[in-house]
């Protein structure tokens, strides 16, 4: 016999991944939208640790709990995507202009709500101030606060996946909110 | 329970990790002071307003297009590395090879439904079904498709219907084995889809739970338990 196919290491290369990956799909995309802040670069992210992770079947299935490895590596990838950005010379307009699909979200949303006009815009212009309150916080202070009062990771889970000490998180968390309240602290919050 | 210690405990109260004793103080406390009451409905409001914040929903196509990416590109740097291996004249054959081999190896239609072998195999036993595929060069890349009737099981693939994965084919015979197992009457076709670049052949069996084997067809194709 000339050649022995591996059905078991062909299939399971691809089968096993998709299998070990999928679960996590959607809570990933979420976090890639709250780190980016658009979903091109959320799709951007997510399909890079994709390719990035494709040839790890082996170690991903020796974890116990992939989720926070997961978003650990993901969001060392946005990091390292991050401080590439600061140290390049060139800046996009449309980096000028994040969470705008987020606000074409908060658009949609308001919408379809039955309220009046004028609590539809005082709950989006109130919706804007945070968005862009956020953007306004450092790269880790914002982190902190969407993983924690956002997506509601945990504090232990999120010093896992940012690989600090917890009592690192909570100060971040603590500075994170003092300065979002300070920025929005006109009776509106 | 003063202004200043609530200002601190502030994010604990609000999350809910802070000691009864000091969570019911610090409640009091703003019962009775504007300010801090104030604060507390402040952080009540932002923390609701964070939590309500949208996410755009997930593009349906995104993520089979994001995991056929992956693999794509698995393979290209797998190739690639080979390739380098080679040599830039080993690449350069391998890929007049890869045509040679493509319009050979797939003369006839896809779905080839002439003589269907029949199989059989014992409930909750496993069998090996091995296929052999003739090919006249070495193929990388080819895609094999694994689709299973009712109540057969590929091992380690509990209930999936169909099973894909990529892999190359060498020149001369090769040889696929497929450990399945019957968990309930089976009475339905076995089929291995071969595919590389745009062509594609189909190897189909049938399969019953009694009996032996009745026979096994064709030139190309093996079947053997």
């Amino acid at each position: 016999m000339g050649n022995i196919l591996k059905f078991s290491d062909r299939a399971t290369e691809r089968v096993r991944f998709e299998a070990l990956l999928r679960p996590h799909m959607a809570r990933l995309f979420k976090l890639a939208c709250r780190f980016t802040g658009n979903v091109p670069d959320a799709e951007d992210l997510v399909q890079d640790l994709l390719i990035k992770l494709y040839p790890r079947c082996v170690e991903l299935e020796k974890l116990e709990q992939p989720a926070p490895w997961l978003a650990r590596v993901m969001y060392r990838m946005w990091v390292d995507q991050r401080r590439r950005y600061h140290r390049s010379p060139v800046i996009f307009a449309e980096d000028l202009v994040q969470f705008a699909q987020a606000d074409a979200a908060v658009n949609h949303v308001g919408a379809v709500s039955a309220d009046c006009p004028a609590q539809r815009y005082e709950r989006e212009y109130s919706r804007r101030r945070l968005q862009q309150a956020l953007y306004d916080l450092s790269d880790d202070h914002r982190t902190v606060v969407l993983m924690h009062d956002v997506e509601g990771y945990s504090l232990n889970e999120i010093g896992d996946i940012l690989d600090c000490a917890v009592g690192t998180v909570k100060s971040r968390l603590h500075r994170a909110r003092a300065c979002l309240r300070q920025c929005l602290d006109d009776g509106t919050f | 329970m003063n202004c200043d210690a609530t200002i601190r405990d502030l994010d604990e109260f609000l999350d809910g990790t802070l000691h009864r004793e000091s969570s019911a103080s610090i409640q009091l406390h703003a019962n009775s002071c504007m300010a801090c009451r104030g604060l507390l409905e402040r952080g009540r409001a932002l923390r609701d307003a964070l939590r309500d914040l949208p996410v755009p929903a997930v593009d349906p196509g995104f993520m089979e297009r994001a995991f056929t990416q992956a693999r794509q590109r698995h393979q290209q740097k797998r190739t690639l590395a080979r390739r380098w291996t080679y040599g830039a004249g080993g690449a350069l054959a391998a890929g007049l090879a890869l045509f040679v081999a493509t319009t050979i190896m797939f003369p006839g239609p896809a779905d080839n439904s002439r003589d269907l072998s029949v199989i059989t195999v014992a409930l909750a036993d496993r069998a090996d079904v091995r296929v052999v595929v003739h090919s006249t060069a070495d193929l990388q890349d080819a895609t094999f498709t694994v689709s299973l009737p009712d109540n057969l099981e590929l091992k380690g693939f509990p209930g999936a219907r169909v099973i894909r994965w990529d892999g190359r084919l060498n020149k001369g015979k090769n040889l696929l084995v497929l450990p399945v197992i019957a968990h309930g009457p089976v009475a339905g076709e076995l089929t291995t889809l071969v595919e590389h670049e745009h062509r594609s052949k189909a190897f189909r069996m049938n399969v019953t739970t009694d009996g032996y084997i009745k026979s096994i067809s064709t030139e190309r194709i093996k079947v053997m338990m």
